[in-house]
């Protein structure tokens, strides 16, 4: 595809919330040992400077609403990564009173990537998912 | 070890049968008077306060758990309302820090608390149901409605989303605080927790003890095994099983490994508040290390789900010891490089020095616990105090400081480290050999137990109610970090500068996933 696509996809930017403990296996690639700058991604503090929303593990319904509307402050193209079994299914929460059990009821997502939480070299392997989507001219949300 | 005898030496005016008895059935109009006689008595810290939902009998039981910092021994008072209105006096005039126990039980349980000072919701939003955790409240048929049922509207939005302070922000954890503050200082703290709740305790309830030994981990993502390890001691307690002398040893270094896990991600947590980010790479580095550990012995990462009541699922693998020692060796010499890039760094002291003082009798007012008790100089650690698993076996010291300001916190964590990597080479030395796990019997009898540990952040204790079948018919889990974050970090907060709230609040070392459970 065109360099539009190309530079987007070298240039992710993750907004800095981690809804629940995938954000645990997340914080590997923000060290050294896995540097995720080295893919140009780099984590901001503000939603309207991100492109990726990371919904790392089991949302609650309390908040819900909050990420709804970080995403909604997000400018275009965004795209979503959902990580964990929780966003999914449920998982382990499938009959909690307090927790949503599929996240792609009320926000898109792009890549799932399963485990409770996934290792980190699964979720390497997500955002790697990611920029190939766009690469292959993916326009995002 | 029988914590519930009584030690001698109490003074005061108190009755003796309320210091002879480790339990005491209380009536309505005498809580007040009794709880402040045995808080004259000795018994200054509130570990807890529970409630039990018994529909059949048409009651709620509220228990107190009480500690003495002092004589070291604990005491429980218990107090049945009936369930049509209940309703019972606040005892947040006798301990500040009760509050905090008993807006959960008003929200959980719907018990009506006279004279609170705030019985507003914690966890849950525009709830419109019965309270939760009543044995009426079915979360499945609940679940199936809201969430399955294809036909159910979206969820409606909820209120408006002010962020001072998170629930989006690098430096907090995943809760909201308004900061009140008139220029740089704070005049007020306003905390909603509750984007963590998953009803935890509730969930328990329909799970059998194989089951639950994976939910357990779930509550602190930054440290399961000392949760693991309540939960498999509450339930051999209640069992009247005690798990093989092996399984015991393996259980203690596991854990500690667990304890320095969690300080070094500390490390890592409290740098990068702090804006100090090569620390925190670093001590992310070192964490990795650790985590391989947990991964051979037990196959998992982050949440190991290795220990089950009556022992543990897998035995060390071969020559499993030495990858241990290899670590702990590591990790020592790296001690002293982190004494360079961190804890003697004139940054980080500045930072903190002086920065969030907290006496020792606040402190235990507001129940503190753990690491940030100690650092206000109170020598209390409930693996010495009451020894339990394989600490009997072992000789160490308690870390205490005195000052009480975030730097005492952050030093007091820093000999933590020292003293687990000790701990553990003392118990590598005598591990026995052996089986490693028993068969706990299936039905949980009618009667209940609670077992307290220390772990990385303070006390968690567990409290557990049988009924005869294979499921607990109530769990309590009380972890550190509800007091840290509601109690201690509001009032640390108070005049403090914006700038340091971060400070603070990490060298709390709070885990809001505990805290909402």
């Amino acid at each position: 595809m065109g360099i539009k696509h190309k530079t987007r996809a070298r240039s992710l930017w993750v907004i800095n919330y981690f809804t629940a403990c995938g954000f645990i296996e997340l914080l590997p690639w923000v060290g050294s040992g896995y540097d995720m700058e080295r893919f140009g991604i780099l984590a901001k503090g503000s939603p309207r400077h991100a492109d990726v929303l990371i919904i790392a593990g089991y949302v609650t319904k309390k908040a819900l609403p909050r990420i709804k509307r970080i995403y909604e402050q997000m400018p275009s193209p965004k795209y979503v990564l959902a990580l964990g079994s929780c966003p999914m299914t449920g998982g382990m929460y499938w009959d909690s009173y307090s927790t949503i059990k599929r996240i792609d009821k009320y926000i898109p997502v792009d890549v799932w990537v399963t485990g409770c939480p996934p290792k980190p070299e699964n979720i390497g392997h997500g955002l790697v998912m990611l920029m190939k989507k766009i690469e292959n001219g993916f326009e995002g949300h | 070890m029988n914590s519930e005898e009584l030690k001698p030496g109490f003074q005061g005016s108190t009755p003796r049968a309320l210091l002879e008895n480790a339990t005491i059935s209380v009536k309505k109009e005498e809580l007040r008077k009794v709880l402040s006689q045995l808080k004259d008595a000795g018994f200054d810290h509130l570990s807890d306060v529970t409630c039990v939902d018994y529909p059949d009998e048409r009651e709620f039981e509220i228990l107190y758990h009480l500690w003495s910092h002092a004589k070291k021994c604990r005491k429980v008072v218990k107090i049945r309302l009936p369930r049509e209105s209940p309703s019972i006096e606040s005892v947040s005039n006798i301990w500040e820090g009760a509050q905090i126990h008993e807006r959960e039980i008003c929200e959980l349980f719907g018990v009506n608390f006279e004279e609170h000072p705030d019985p507003s919701p914690l966890f849950l939003e525009d709830w419109k149901e019965i309270p939760p955790l009543r044995k009426d409240f079915d979360t499945r048929e609940y679940v199936k409605r809201e969430y399955y049922d294809e036909s159910s509207s979206e969820q409606k939005e909820g209120g408006c989303f002010l962020l001072p302070f998170g629930p989006q922000h690098p430096a907090s954890g995943h809760f909201r605080a308004l900061i009140d503050c008139a220029g740089e200082e704070v005049t007020g703290l306003m905390l909603y927790p509750g984007y963590l709740h998953r009803g935890i305790e509730k969930l328990m309830e329909y799970r059998t003890h194989e089951q639950n030994a994976m939910l357990v981990d779930r509550i602190c993502v930054l440290e399961p095994y000392s949760y693991e390890l309540g939960y498999a001691n509450v339930a051999e307690k209640i069992a009247g099983v005690e798990a093989p002398e092996r399984a015991k040893f393996i259980r203690t270094i596991m854990t500690e490994l667990g304890r320095i896990l969690s300080h070094i991600t500390w490390i890592g947590m409290m740098s990068f508040a702090l804006g100090f980010e090569s620390a925190n790479r670093i001590a992310w580095g070192d964490r990795e290390k650790i985590i391989r550990l947990i991964e051979i012995a037990s196959g998992g990462r982050i949440y190991p789900c290795h220990f089950v009541p009556g022992g543990v699922r897998r035995d060390f693998p071969e020559g499993f010891e030495e990858k241990i020692s290899r670590v702990l060796n590591h990790l020592q010499k790296k001690l002293v490089f982190y004494d360079d890039l961190f804890f003697k760094n004139a940054t980080v002291i500045k930072r903190t020095e002086g920065v969030g003082v907290l006496d020792a009798k606040k402190a235990v007012e507001l129940g503190t616990t753990g690491p940030n008790l100690r650092a206000s100089g109170v020598k209390s650690d409930i693996r010495k105090d009451e020894p339990y698993e394989a600490y009997p076996e072992v000789d160490f010291e308690i870390v205490t400081q005195t000052k009480g300001d975030s730097y005492a916190r952050v030093l007091c964590r820093r000999g933590e480290i020292a003293e687990s990597i000790s701990i553990i080479k003392q118990l590598l030395e005598k591990i026995p050999k052996g089986e490693t796990r028993k068969q706990l019997p299936r039905k949980i009898p009618k009667r209940d137990a609670r077992f307290c540990l220390e772990a990385a952040r303070g006390e968690a204790c567990f409290y557990m109610v049988g009924n005869e079948t294979d499921k607990p018919y109530r769990v309590k889990v009380r972890g550190p970090s509800f007091s840290h974050t509601l109690m201690t970090f509001s009032y640390l907060a108070k005049g403090a500068q914006v700038a340091d709230i971060p400070a603070i609040y990490w060298s709390l070392d709070p885990c809001p996933s505990d805290m909402d459970r």
